[in-house]
């Protein structure tokens, strides 16, 4: 197996970043960052398509890093780290627009996700599942609602509930995309007066 | 907002990749996912590679930035010698600015003092400035070398054994004391004491035997000479030239008994991970000796006594270079990779493969050949209209050519603009089918660049 976590590893996010802004300890960076790069990468190969440009976006995002974190508050590091790298790649993206052109099958995501501020209802353990979204999840469409209660409520994994439904495991992932942005408007609509 | 401090690591992430997870675990893991957009997007991006290269990837990132956080001591380390190498840069620019101008204070002296050229000016502490001027001005090195060497001055010596060694060569090293020991030189002041040619050696004579060696030892031997092949030639040289002549023209006995008692031992590490390279020579030019390291990259090389030498270390794929270090030090030489090995893809033709992978491996090739291909493409290539000054451009395509001999995955990797990639495109798409890739097991998807030069 890996053997990537860090001899850090008892310590909080907020403490090595905390670490790393008052004594400038690049190594304290390195540790909070590497707990992360998974998702980095993963998020830049989404987005730039191709390993080695998603490789140096991770390493050109971690200097970025060092830039700028001394000159932000940042609160959440997760969320903050999520926005950047997006930034970062959207950016790249810009960049090479003009020389180098996608002619096939990959278009430009420019589809902005929720606010990773925010979440879902759904998704909230804690809360028990109000009525009001209960009323909501009876007016999806059949195959939304019927993705939402297998995967929220009988815990099926994405590949059970598209074996349950005979869909691709795309179609449940987009199935329950959709769902959940309609159950979003839908419960909005039900909080105004 | 609740944000939970737990996040899937790595690990999971390959696991469920790998589908290790049970489907209990994997829902789990997909809620956690749902829960947060950044793991989302990072599983949408991470999904299509197989979960091998993943993993080697991941691998490979960790190594990435830990070589990243690595380098970073390494430069506070470096930028001492750095800082000092380029100050002493700028002060010879300065000299030969006046040595040019205000013509040849210099050389008037260089007659009178070629007598004493012939006393050796041995091994000991090549003068930076001294290299920098061999390097900036390769046309007449040799009365060069001289000039900035006030032989002329009475010998001094600081203890009897080594007074020869050290009073020929006080006067270039006092230019690299004085460098030194100031860490913001004034360079005017250097050039001034050079042209002044007033050795004001006298009583540096015992530190300039002690810096370099102080020096050696507490700056691990930082490379005196950072990049360039050329200058380590033209340094080479004269150090090499000197054995020869102390035996020759001083014929110091004592001096001779003493050349090979001295010792340097030290290891051999790289630059890039830090670790010991065996194998690697380390010469000491001084003497014609040279010796291999270990495998722990350790070796231990004869040196002249109490006499600074410059070590040569070199290594294929690293770059040669040169340290400074003395009697009984113990030194790590630190090796950076050669630039030059690293190249680019290799341009064949004007078709460029990324490249060629064992014996029984041919990469994709147009059906009909290159050359015919070629043809193809210039009798078909038309030059877009969209814009006029360009005379030539050129586009790099990437494509994939599939097992089955389909082209895909399109891209262009350089391009003057949409028209010239379409054009490109079309020529590739329209164009002479592809074999693919194949190996002793049948045949397989590659990837393949083409570059296409458009011409008016």
């Amino acid at each position: 197996m890996l053997e990537i976590s860090g001899k850090h590893q008892e310590i909080s996010d907020e403490k090595l970043l905390e670490k790393f802004i008052k004594l400038g300890n690049l190594d304290m960076l390195g540790e909070l960052y590497s707990r992360y790069m998974h998702l980095v990468y993963g998020v830049s190969l989404k987005y730039l398509n191709d390993r080695d440009d998603a490789q140096d976006a991770v390493m050109n995002i971690f200097e970025k890093l060092i830039d700028d974190l001394p000159r932000h508050e940042v609160q959440n590091f997760k969320s903050w780290l999520y926005v950047l790298t997006k930034n970062h790649c959207l950016m790249e993206i810009r960049s090479r627009k003009s020389t180098y052109r996608r002619l096939e099958g990959l278009k430009i995501e420019q589809e902005i996700m929720e606010s990773a501020d925010e979440m879902h209802p759904i998704d909230r353990e804690d809360d028990p599942i109000g009525e009001a979204l209960k009323a909501c999840i009876e007016r999806l469409k059949s195959e939304q609602k019927q993705c939402i209660q297998l995967f929220y409520y009988k815990k099926l994994c994405y590949q059970e509930v598209a074996e349950e439904l005979k869909m691709d495991e795309k179609k449940v992932k987009s199935y329950l995309q959709n769902g959940k942005r309609n159950l979003k408007i839908c419960l909005e609509g039900k909080n105004v007066p | 907002m609740s944000h939970k401090k737990e996040h899937r690591s790595a690990n999971e992430y390959l696991q469920y990749l790998k589908r290790e997870l049970s489907n209990r675990e994997r829902h789990a893991f997909e809620k956690g996912l749902e829960a947060d957009p950044f793991e989302q997007e990072a599983m949408e991006g991470l999904e299509p590679l197989d979960s091998e290269q993943a993993e080697q990837d991941m691998l490979y990132l960790h190594n990435r930035l830990r070589r990243r956080l690595s380098r970073r001591r390494r430069v506070a380390f470096y930028s001492v010698a750095a800082t000092m190498a380029s100050l002493l840069i700028v002060g010879t620019v300065f000299l030969k600015i006046h040595d040019f101008n205000p013509g040849s204070d210099e050389k008037q002296v260089y007659p009178e003092e070629s007598f004493d050229t012939s006393t050796p000016q041995e091994a000991q502490p090549v003068p930076p400035a001294q290299k920098e001027t061999d390097i900036s001005e390769p046309i007449s090195p040799t009365p060069e070398r001289t000039v900035p060497m006030p032989q002329a001055a009475p010998m001094k010596e600081g203890e009897p054994a080594k007074d020869a060694p050290k009073g020929r060569s006080k006067g270039d090293p006092e230019i690299k004391v004085v460098d030194l020991k100031d860490e913001e030189p004034d360079e005017t002041e250097a050039y001034d004491f050079v042209m002044a040619e007033e050795p004001m050696a006298e009583e540096p004579i015992t530190h300039m035997e002690a810096e370099p060696m102080a020096r050696a030892g507490e700056y691990k031997a930082a490379p005196t000479t950072q990049k360039s092949g050329k200058r380590k030639k033209s340094l080479a040289q004269p150090v090499a030239q000197s054995p020869q002549e102390i035996s020759n023209v001083v014929a110091n006995d004592r001096e001779v008994e003493q050349m090979l008692t001295g010792k340097v031992t030290g290891i051999v590490i790289s630059a890039e991970d830090q670790e010991p390279i065996p194998g690697a020579i380390v010469e000491n030019r001084a003497l014609n000796s040279g010796v291999f390291t270990d495998w722990d990259g350790q070796f231990d090389i004869p040196v002249q006594e109490d006499t600074p030498t410059t070590l040569v270390a070199s290594f294929i794929g690293m770059e040669t270079q040169e340290y400074q270090v003395s009697d009984g030090a113990h030194v790590e030489l630190i090796m950076l990779p050669d630039a030059t090995t690293l190249d680019e893809v290799v341009v064949v033709g004007y078709l460029a493969q990324e490249e060629k992978k064992g014996m029984d491996y041919s990469v994709p090739e147009p059906a009909i050949g290159y050359k015919n291909y070629k043809q193809y493409v210039e009798q078909n290539i038309e030059f877009p209209q969209e814009n006029e000054d360009l005379k030539r451009a050129i586009v790099v395509l990437k494509f994939k050519v599939t097992r089955t001999g389909e082209i895909k995955e399109v891209v262009a990797l350089k391009s003057p603009g949409e028209a010239f990639t379409r054009e490109a495109a079309r020529l590739l798409m329209e164009g002479p089918s592809w074999n693919p890739a194949s190996t002793d097991k049948g045949t397989k998807d590659e990837s393949v660049r083409m570059r296409i030069v458009f011409k008016k």
